[in-house]
This record gives C-alpha cells, structure tokens and sequence, in this order.
C-alpha cells in the first residue's frame, strides 16, 4: 500500500498533509506486515525447535516423574528416580568413566586439531588433498569406525600388535580392562581431530595477514605469534571448540557400544551407556534412564556456563 | 483334540463346498484322515462356533521377529507357503527387531499396534505379565481340545510360574551358557568328556591345555557385559537373585563367592584370556582356530561355526556347582497383540508356526533348541550341526530359567558386568558379588 | 642498540632489486641510495610497485633479483626482526585483543626488555602522541586518527633504524589527513630516523618527503626533492603524475626555435630541432591581451572554480586544449574569447619517447 497523492486530504492545519492519527495507522500496518511476514520465516524452524528439541525434553522430565516402560503399565513416583540415583552400584564408575574419557579425549582432540590446522593453513599445494583424508574419520559412521578399531586391535591379527610385533613386544589386550577406556578415548580422537583441524583451518585462514607481518618485525617468533596472535584472535573459536567437544565427548556411546559393549566389566560404561541400558537393556526403567539423561544435560548446561565464565574474554578476534 | 487334523478337516470341507473338490475326492480326503478323527473333529467343532468348518480365513498378519540367524525371514516365509495351501487368502508381513533393542522396538509396537505377532524372550515375560498389551491366550491354551497339543510343548511349568496369564506358544530354547569344547585338545591333556564332572577336573583340563602363546584353556566371558555365564554359577551354588517368594536378595552367599572365585582364578592362572581379548563375534573364530580349547558361548556359536571343524568338539554342560549342576536357559515365545482384530487367526498362525514340523525347520535353521517334544520326529537335526542334538538331553537334564521378577534382565546385564570387574582384578569376588547383591536391592526396590 | 649507532654510510641501499611472481615482472632493477634521516616517499599509482618494495626493505617478501642493505648491512637474509625496520600497515594492523599500552609494548616484550622499561618508553611514546588517555583502551574503543597514532607508537617505541610506512593516512578522512600529514612531519622532525613512506597521493609525497621516488609498472622513473620532480620532471609520465591539474602536453616538432604544432609558438633557441613533446604548467599560461607578441587565440570551455584559484579550460583555434590555472577571482566566463601565452623559459621539452630534453635557460 502506497501513499497516493490524488486522495490525500488537504492539509487540516499546520503543515502536515496527513493527520496524526493517520501517520500512526499507516505506520502500525506497516510494522505489523513486517512482523508477520518476520514470523512466517521463523515458523518453520520455531515448529522444528518445538517438536525436535521442546517436546523431546518435557517428553524425557514426564518419563523420569515415572515408574514402567512402553509395554507394561507406568505409574507417577514423584522424584524417586532422582533420588535413588546415587544408589545405583556403578554410578560413580560410569561417571568417572565419562570423564576420564573427556579428559583424554577433549585435549588431544583440540591440540591435535590446532596443530594439524596450523599445518594445514600453511600448505598451498594439494591442500585439498590433505584436508580430505584428515577429515576422512569423520565421514565414517561411529559404529563403522568402531568397527574398523575391533579390527585394528584384534589381540591375534589387528594392525596394532601387528606393529608391536613388529617391535619385538608382546601383543596387548587393546580392549582389555586396562586399555580400553583409553583405546575409545583414542578413536574418538580419531573420529573428531579431521573436523575440528577443519574448523580450525576456515578460522586461521580468516585472521589478518597484516597482524602477523606486523608480529614478524615486532620480532615475534613463530611460537610467540602463535602464543599472542593465533591464539588469542582464535579465542572464541577454540572456546566454542572446547564447549561442542566437552558436550561430544560426555556423550559417548556408539563405539563404546559396538568396541567394548562397556566392558570389560565396567571398564567402558559410560553415563549415556547406563542410559542406554535402562532404556534399551530392559524393559521397565525408562524412567531411571530420563532421570540420568535429564542429569546430564543439566550438567552439561552447568560445565559449559562454568567454561564460559572461565573463557569469557574481555576481547578477542571472532 | 488335535487341531491339525481339525484344520485339515476344515480345508477339505471348504475345498469341496467350494466344489473344487469332488464329493468323491472329499470322502477319500475324510477316510484318510481316519474317520475316527473325523467324527472326533466334528463333535470338537461344535464346541467352538468360531471354527466351524465352513470358515475361511483371511486377513493379514504381521510379525516382529528376533534375528536369530541370516535366513530368520526366510525361515517364517518358508513356513507362511505351508500355511497358504491350507488358507491361501492370508498375507505376511516379517520384520526384524535389533537384539540390542529388542525390548523397547517390541513395547513401542505392541502398545501402538504396528503388528500382530512377536517373538519375545523369556527374560521379558515377568513384565509382560504385569501388563495388558499382549493377548490372554490362557483359555485358548488351556482348552481341552488343545490338551494334547499343549502336552507337546516344553516347560509350560516355568511359563506358568510367571502368572496366572498364559501369554504365549514357546517356540525355543536357548542355552546360554553351553562349553565348546575341542575333544582333540581334551584327549590331549589326558581327559575324556568325564572332565566336567567336577571343577577340579574341569580346571586341571583347562590348565593342561593352555599353551603360553599358542592356547588357552577356556575363553569366558566374551560377551562384554555377559549374559548367562555367572547366573549359572551363582544357581550351581544354590544362590538366585531373589528368594523364591522375591522378598529378599539370595545373592551374597560363602558358596556364591566360592563358586565366582574359582572363576576369577581361571583368570589369576592366565588359563583364560584377559577379557577383551576375543569378543562376542571374534571368540568362535578363535575356537575354531584351536586358540581357545574351549568356548564359553551361547548356542548361536554353533551357526557361525564351519560346518566341518579340523577337530573333534562337543557342547557339554558347565560342571557342577557346590549345590547343583545347572545349565542356564531361556524360552523364547510367539505372543499375540491384544490389539489385533481377528484373534482367531492370530491363534491359528502360532499354532501352526510352533507346531512339530515348523518348529523343527525353524530351530534346526536357527542353531537352537525346538520347544516341542516332536520336533525330532519331524526332522530337527537335519540342518544343525550334529552336536547340538548330541548335547540335548545333557542341557534338558539340568536346565534352569530365570526368576519370576520383572527387573530380572536388568539386574542381570548390570551384574554380570561387575562380576567381570572382579575377572579384570578391579574388584575383589566378594566385593562384586556383595555390589551384585546391591544391585538386586536397588533394581528390584527391596 | 644495534651497530648501527657507529655506521655512518647511506641509511639503505638498494642494488638492482627486482622482484617476479612467475613471468609477471612486478619491481624491474630498482636502485636508490637513502641517507641517514632522509624521509623519501615511495609514490606512484597502484600497481606500480611501491608497496612491494617497502615489504622486500621490511623482510616480508624475498627478493628475487638484488641486494637490500640496511645500515651497511646485507639485509636479503635477515629475518625482519633482525633488520631493526618497524612498519607502519595501511590498515594499522593493531592487535584487535591487546590493549594500546599491549599494542605499543609488544615489540619491546618479543625482544626481551624488562617490564619496567617497556612501561616507561610506552609512556613516552604515547605522551609524544597524545595518547596518555587512551593507553588501556582496545583498538575498537579509538578513532582512526587514534589508532594511527597507535600504529605510530608501535613503531616508534622499538627506536628503528628506519620507519616503513604503507600508505599510512589512506583510511583517514580528508581533514585528518591533513592534521596526521603534518603530525607525521614534525614527529620525524623530532625523532630524526630515516622514513620510507608509501603514497599514492601526490600532495602527501611533495609536503612531507625530502625526495620522492616516483615508480610506475614497477620501474623508477625519477628521483628527486619534490620540487625537482615538479618543475623537471624526467618524462611525461611524471610531469601528469604530479601537479594538479596536470602539465599541459603537446605534441609537434621544433623548427627553427618554434614549436609547430596545433599552435605555433617561440621556444628557446637552444632546443633541437625534431618531433617533440611541449609541456607547461597551468599556472604558467599567462591570459594576456590579443594581440600581444606571442598571444594565442582561444575559446574558455570550463571555469572551474575551486576558492582562491580557478581552473580554465582553453581551445585553442588550432584545437588544441590547454588548461590555465588562473586567480580565484578572475571574471572569466565560459564562451569567452580571450588570449593565451605560454611563455618560452617556463617550457619543457620531452623527446619522442618522453623523456626530458635537457635545456639550458634563457639568459
């Protein structure tokens, strides 16, 4: 809708051709055919957001109020699920285990995606090459690739005590109680270094050229531009790397599942294993494993509000 | 009476009524069947207005069904031809559940109807029992005109101490912890088959045959996270979870660490491989290759085996415990969707889907045990590899099931799990065994 | 500090320095001797090379032809650290996450000097610089004119042999251009370092260096104080290059000390007969009465006024363009008849390839 000249009103008084009022309903229109048209382009992710991730999680808080499972009768038991369970034997070995893993996991997968970024940032020729087989892990489903690793540390025929064989040492029971928990924690690196290298590299290509010749006659060493320009600039990129890889890491299962279905013992249950368990493993404790998962993400939400307050910088480059 | 002969009966009827078959064709039919039963047939129709003979049935069906072995739909496919010469207007529908999730792809589809028929596992009945998503089919089983059907089934004892609902026909069962044993090796360290008649025995054989580098005596425990294995030690002591009226825990007994030390000890000696050493998938290869002289496994090993081995091997039974000499089973059931519209015809699927010859074809296909007693005479063992229906009436002999609690499966994954992390020297065999007991109470909500 | 303090040869001294990316020739041979304390200007169009010579000085890009000496040193292997050299970016290059205090002291901490001393010469540099407020503020916190300064500091504070600066003032408003132009030359007044400065702005390079190299498709063509280049300039490129408007050019031929062309006019005797190029400055055409010796008939096309100066543009009868700076407050109107003279000693003269002729003056 226009303004038309033809059948606008003579001037009332003072100068203004239209009347206040008017001004004011021409203009509400005008706001409110943006703000419908604004919501008819959010709707469809707002509709996405509510069925993939609102409903899921008040779907998950009304099962852990609850006793049963899908095939038999359930019942409301208030928070008992909650509350019994730091009574489950085994719950602080999972949640060790969770962490352990993330511990191992998380910086090895960043240092090491760092330093095959910094590489790979550096390489002109054939870079695409590269950067196809470092990410190369990450195309393969997590249960290929534990698949792949139950091959590669087969005790009799895997490459793995192929090589220490190879060395003149005895052949390790990869998957034993031992190793196994660092053995996933490995794979996982395995599987997340390529994507995250990726990440890196799109973020250091980005950085100002200028700072780092400048940092070059500043007298600034490679180690030091990395100490106190790399770095920094990439703050809130390795922050958010540290945060997604943290939440990745606490969430461990598929390979932990098809690798060492948790074991030896409980060498390898993590806490998304426990959840696992209750929930596929028998038929009636879908409320326990709500319970678990709803812990988690709080958890989850906790550490990385904690991470951001440890992170948070006064500036950095983006 | 014997519904075969009645359905036989009723398709022979149909097909003359339909004047497909003469009426000439239709007596000789009758005087083969045996005119006795005939008469017996008819007397038995009038009981059941449902089953008069005139009715045809119709419809479709679907099942969610277990993978026991590559050809499972081909197996149901091949027993679905039969069941179409006797009612040609009945359909199939066969899809496969994940072992992993069995229990929630079985719940979610039972409660929202997606099928009419389930192979479900004894570990679930317990909780099955509680609810009312499955179909009542104790008139059905119990009607006097299936009584001498139902005296051809195995351990209906057990399937009716879960309740007073009978829920399903059995159509196997499973051992779960059967001995691969490799004779040759056995012979060898100067033992016959007699070396499981005590544990002395059973350890001292396992010893002699365990090369450093080459061999060892027994791999146990490779299901990471294990199934069956202990249970059946920790029954061989007179101990269970639960105490027969499941009040209290019946775990953390002298015998029960006993029996769960001299496990922990196969280990200790470096008799056993580390766990982790061989896995589910990898452990019948390492059998097979004489890495390990005897398999702890459960009978799925036997169809994943090479049917000719370059050794003599036997199933045997665990030895005996300090009480008893048990061997760990479960029965696996066809149970019927209370949902589904036409019941008759579900009842008239498992019927003839667990009967002698099907039930013979499917368990002889699927390396496990036929739930009838007729199975043999109808041509089980003709596919399985030979050992199998050798070692039958070793397992029959001492078989036991599962407790009658609805948390049983539950508790059983999670302690058998800590019970290896007294196999891996993280925890002591009284610890894990008091922790088992503590996982009773907590699960079962003593 | 640095050996340097002792040496008292040229500053820098670049040896037929060339630099190629593959077959594309971007500096051809450059040879230039700086002073100690010069302050040259690098000017030219873009592309012409300036600002790859400054990075070949700085040590950020290798030569591929030549020798670069700095303070007597061989300087083609020297890491840029080592050429005791501080770079002024275009862009400043600030570091966006350190604070001004971060900023000016980061080459005093990368070469090891103790925080104390870091603090004073910091404090120094930006008292220098009218920064004291601004020391623990972040580079997006300033103005431009602000972070030049900055940028400026960063440089000064590691008391550099020699001061590099890439077009310095370009992202700068017109105003403050000005106001840093004059910063600039009396900070170097104060400091007293050797200073090569990138421009492409003509009036930067003529008000603030003491010689301009004046490049073009990565060749110098002329060296020289600004006022040499402006009044002899080497060649027809540089005589448009500088002055603006730019030197009227025209073409024709020397006969007997006229020039013939789309106009004929008195040149000095001593220029050589033959094709030549004619050049004078606008503020050298006189508008003269008609009539007068030497007076040339034209038509005013444009005025363009421009304050205390206007700009004439001239057709001559034998159409000829020429452009006349003349005062602010000239009446002259557009249609105009009027007439010009180009008198002979303000004349240059460029051979058929463009270069200078050398002349001697009349008189």
């Amino acid at each position: 809708m226009g303004l038309d000249a033809r059948v606008m009103p003579a001037a009332p008084s003072g100068r203004l051709r239209l009347a206040p009022e008017e001004h004011r309903r021409l203009s509400r229109n005008r706001r409110l055919k943006r703000e419908v048209l604004g919501w008819a382009f959010l709707a469809p992710m707002f509709l996405c957001f509510v069925i993939f991730l609102v409903l899921p999680v008040l779907g998950t808080v009304w099962w852990s109020l609850r006793s049963g499972g899908l095939a038999g009768d359930t019942k409301f038991v208030g928070l008992k699920n909650f509350i019994d369970l730091p009574d489950i034997v085994g719950a602080s070995a999972a949640v060790t285990n969770t962490l352990v893993f993330a511990l191992i996991s998380v910086p090895l997968i960043l240092v090491g995606a760092l330093a095959i970024a910094l590489l790979l940032a550096r390489i002109e020729r054939g870079g695409s090459i590269y950067r196809f087989l470092i990410y190369f892990p990450v195309l393969v489903p997590g249960v290929v690739a534990a698949l792949i690793w139950l091959f590669m540390t087969n005790v009799d025929f895997g490459l793995f005590n192929g090589v220490v064989r190879g060395l003149g040492g005895k052949p390790v029971v990869w998957l034993g109680a031992d190793h196994a928990l660092t053995v996933l924690a490995i794979l996982d690196v395995w599987r997340n270094v390529g994507y995250w290298a990726l990440f890196f590299v799109a973020a250091i290509i980005g950085l100002p050229k200028e700072l780092y010749q400048a940092a070059e006659l500043d007298g600034a060493s490679a180690f030091a531009r990395l100490r106190y320009l790399t770095l920094p600039l990439m703050r809130r990129i390795i922050f958010f790397a540290v945060v997604v890889a943290t939440i990745w890491g606490l969430q461990v299962f598929d390979t932990a599942l098809v690798l060492t279905s948790g074991g030896p013992g409980t060498a390898t249950t993590t806490v998304i294993y426990r959840v696992w368990l209750y929930m596929f493993g028998a038929t009636n404790k879908i409320g326990v494993a709500s319970a678990i998962s709803l812990v988690l993400i709080v958890t989850i939400l906790l550490l990385t509000l904690v991470q951001m307050r440890l992170l948070r910088g006064r500036r950095g480059g983006d | 009476m014997n519904q075969r002969i009645h359905r036989q009966i009723s398709a022979l009827s149909e097909a003359h009524h339909e004047a497909r078959l003469s009426r000439r064709g239709f007596v000789m039919g009758l005087l083969q069947l045996g005119l006795s039963t005939a008469a017996v047939a008819s007397i038995a129709a009038g009981f059941r207005p449902a089953y008069a003979a005139a009715k045809s049935l119709k419809g479709h069906v679907r099942f969610l069904v277990g993978p026991w072995s590559e050809g499972e739909v081909a197996h149901h496919k091949h027993i679905a031809e039969a069941f179409n010469v006797l009612h040609p207007d009945v359909t199939f529908d066969f899809r496969l559940y994940q072992w992993g999730t069995a229990a929630q792809e079985i719940g979610a589809s039972v409660a929202g109807g997606g099928h009419d028929i389930y192979m479900t596992t004894e570990s679930s009945y317990p909780d099955y029992q509680a609810g009312t998503r499955f179909a009542d089919l104790t008139a059905r089983i119990n009607d006097p005109a299936f009584a001498a059907e139902k005296a051809k089934y195995l351990y209906w004892e057990r399937t009716e101490s879960y309740g007073p609902k009978l829920l399903g026909l059995p159509i196997s069962w499973h051992v779960e912890d059967a001995l691969f044993v490799n004779m040759d090796k056995v012979k060898e360290a100067g033992h016959d088959a007699s070396f499981i008649d005590s544990w002395d025995g059973f350890v001292d054989c396992i010893a002699k045959m365990t090369k450093e580098g080459e061999t060892y005596g027994l791999g146990i425990g490779i299901q990471l996270g294990g199934y069956g294995e202990w249970y059946q030690r920790l029954r061989s002591a007179g101990g269970s979870y639960l105490t027969p009226d499941l009040k209290k825990p019946n775990v953390n007994l002298p015998d029960v660490v006993k029996v769960t030390e001299q496990m922990a000890d196969l280990f200790k000696r470096g008799i056993a491989p580390p766990l982790g050493t061989y896995g589910y998938d990898a452990a019948p290869a390492a059998f097979a290759a004489g890495k390990l002289a005897i398999l702890s496994s459960d009978l799925a090993g036997t169809t994943v085996l090479p049917k000719k081995m370059p050794f003599d091997w036997k199933l045997l039974p665990y030895p005996p415990g300090p009480v008893s000499q048990v061997n760990f089973n479960d029965v696996t059931y066809y149970m019927v969707n209370a949902k589904s519209p036409d019941q008759d015809l579900m009842w008239e699927v498992i019927s003839f889907w667990t009967n002698g010859a099907n039930d013979a074809y499917w368990a002889d296909n699927s390396g496990t045990y036929p739930a009838r007693i007729d199975a043999p005479q109808n041509g089980y063992g003709t596919n399985a590899v030979p050992q199998l229906a050798e070692a039958l009436p070793l397992f029959e002999k001492h078989a036991v099931g599962l407790e009658n609690f609805p948390q049983w499966a539950t508790v059983e994954g999670l302690a058998e799990a800590e019970i290896q992390n007294c196999y891996t020297g993280k925890s002591t065999p009284a610890e894990a065994v008091a922790n088992v007991e503590k996982i009773v109470i907590h699960e079962v909500g003593l | 500090m640095t050996p340097t303090d002792t040496y008292s040869g040229p500053a820098i001294e670049l040896i037929e320095v060339a630099k190629h990316y593959g077959k594309v020739t971007v500096l051809d041979r450059v040879d230039l001797t700086v002073a100690p304390g010069e302050f040259i200007a690098l000017l030219g169009p873009s592309g012409c090379g300036k600002s790859t010579l400054l990075k070949l000085i700085a040590g950020l890009d290798e030569l591929s032809h030549g020798e670069i000496h700095i303070a007597g040193r061989l300087a083609n292997y020297l890491k840029p650290a080592e050429r005791d050299v501080a770079m002024v970016f275009q862009n400043y290059a600030l570091y966006p996450h350190m604070t001004v205090r971060e900023n000016m002291g980061f080459p005093l901490k990368m070469s090891g000097i103790a925080r104390d001393i870091v603090t004073a010469k910091v404090d120094e540099a930006a008292s220098l610089l009218q920064l004291d407020a601004q020391l623990d503020r972040f580079p997006d916190e300033l103005s431009g004119g602000q972070r030049q300064r900055v940028a400026l500091g960063r440089a000064i504070v590691r008391e550099p042999y020699v001061f590099l600066m890439d077009e310095p003032l370009s992202n700068l408003d017109a105003l403050l251009r000005v106001e840093m132009r004059a910063e600039l030359v009396r900070l170097h007044k104060r400091v007293g370092r050797t200073t090569i400065y990138v421009t492409h702005d003509q009036v930067e390079a003529m008000t603030m260096a003491n010689r301009i190299v004046l490049m073009k498709g990565g060749v110098v063509q002329q060296v020289g104080t600004p006022a040499e280049i402006y009044a002899t300039p080497a060649n027809t490129f540089v005589a448009t290059f500088v002055g603006s408007p730019p030197m009227n050019l025209f073409k024709g031929r020397i006969e007997q000390a006229r020039f013939r062309g789309a106009f004929d006019t008195a040149v000095p005797a001593r220029v050589m007969p033959g094709d030549v190029t004619l050049g004078i400055r606008p503020e050298h055409v006189e508008i003269v009465e008609a009539g007068e010796k030497e007076a040339l008939a034209a038509t005013i096309d444009l005025v363009e006024r421009v304050g205390p100066d206007a700009y004439l543009r001239l057709t001559t009868q034998g159409r000829a363009t020429v452009t006349a700076r003349v005062d602010g407050a000239s009446r002259a109107k557009e249609g105009e008849r009027v007439a010009l003279r180009l008198p002979p000693a303000r004349l240059c003269f460029f051979d058929a390839a463009g270069n200078r002729m050398i002349v001697d003056k009349e008189g």
